[in-house]
């Protein structure tokens, strides 16, 4: 049984992966939930952004822990751009080991379990590659 | 014994997709009627030793096995459960709608050690000729 509210692990992991991109040179284009006004553009001016999205997050029954499942897509100018957004997504998150985040949440590993398959966009058909980050972290918050 | 395993896998595959496609919202990509488009596109495969020995839909056809499966293990059991287009847009989102999880949620609800336990146990031990 928790003895506090269950930690996001959402806020912590975007943090981690708009800092890869912005140390990349590609700036802030990690979202989350939805993408931000104006991502949204016409063929011929596509913008890169990346959405993040929690795709569940259920508590161990047993031990004080959660998985939580991210979905992410990589909205790139073109295929081959969409899936450089989804290669710095993966140095981001996979295979990450154990780290403490500010608010106390301990992330013990994220993995990117699934992904690289491009695809587009059916609203206006901009090319994307999707992926799915595995988060295995504490509940609650712990300290070091 | 594997074609045992293979049929419990089968079986809880089902429960998830049954349960998930009741949740399943509509989608508006769908060129079908209210309630027979996404929660009616779900499927299971399940393959033994790389050849295909079971198949199962929410429409009742044969589902075709997906695009992205890259590749069926040769020798052991391979389940395959998921949902046709549009369910991974409905899943994950799109530029204008919102994600709507409703098949990851689902598994993980369902494929647990104990409920695997009570879907498999019945079906592998009635196949072995005992309980």
């Amino acid at each position: 049984m928790l003895t506090a509210p269950m930690l996001d692990p959402m806020g912590p992991v975007l943090v981690e992966i708009r800092s890869e991109f912005i140390a990349q040179g590609y700036g802030d284009l990690v979202r989350g939930g939805e993408p931000a006004p104006g991502d949204e553009q016409p063929a011929g001016s596509y913008r890169r952004f990346v959405v993040l999205t929690v795709i569940d997050s259920p508590p161990d029954p047993n031990v004080p822990i959660q998985r939580a499942a991210i979905g992410a897509r990589c909205y790139g100018t073109s295929p081959h751009d969409a899936a450089l957004l989804y290669g710095t997504l993966v140095k981001a998150v996979h295979m990450v080991r154990a780290r403490l985040k500010a608010n106390g949440l301990g992330i013990y590993q994220s993995i990117v379990v699934g992904g690289g398959e491009a695809d587009f966009d059916p609203a206006n058909q901009q090319p994307l590659v999707h992926a799915t980050v595995q988060v295995i972290a504490t509940a609650q918050a712990v300290t070091s | 014994v594997t074609l045992a395993v293979s049929d419990g896998l089968f079986e809880l595959a089902k429960q998830v997709v049954t349960e998930a496609g009741a949740t399943a919202p509509d989608s508006p990509l769908d060129p079908f009627p209210t309630g027979e488009g996404l929660p009616k596109q779900g499927g299971v495969l399940g393959f033994v030793n790389g050849q295909k020995v079971n198949g199962w839909s929410l429409r009742g056809t044969q589902p075709a096995k997906p695009r992205s499966m890259r590749a069926t293990v040769k020798s052991g059991v391979t389940v395959v459960a998921g949902f046709g287009h549009p369910a991974r847009f409905v899943e994950r989102g799109t530029i204008r709608t919102p994600a709507q999880p409703f098949f990851q949620p689902t598994a993980d609800r369902l494929i647990t050690p104990e409920n695997a336990r009570s879907v498999l146990e019945p079906l592998v031990a009635s196949k072995l000729g005992r309980r």
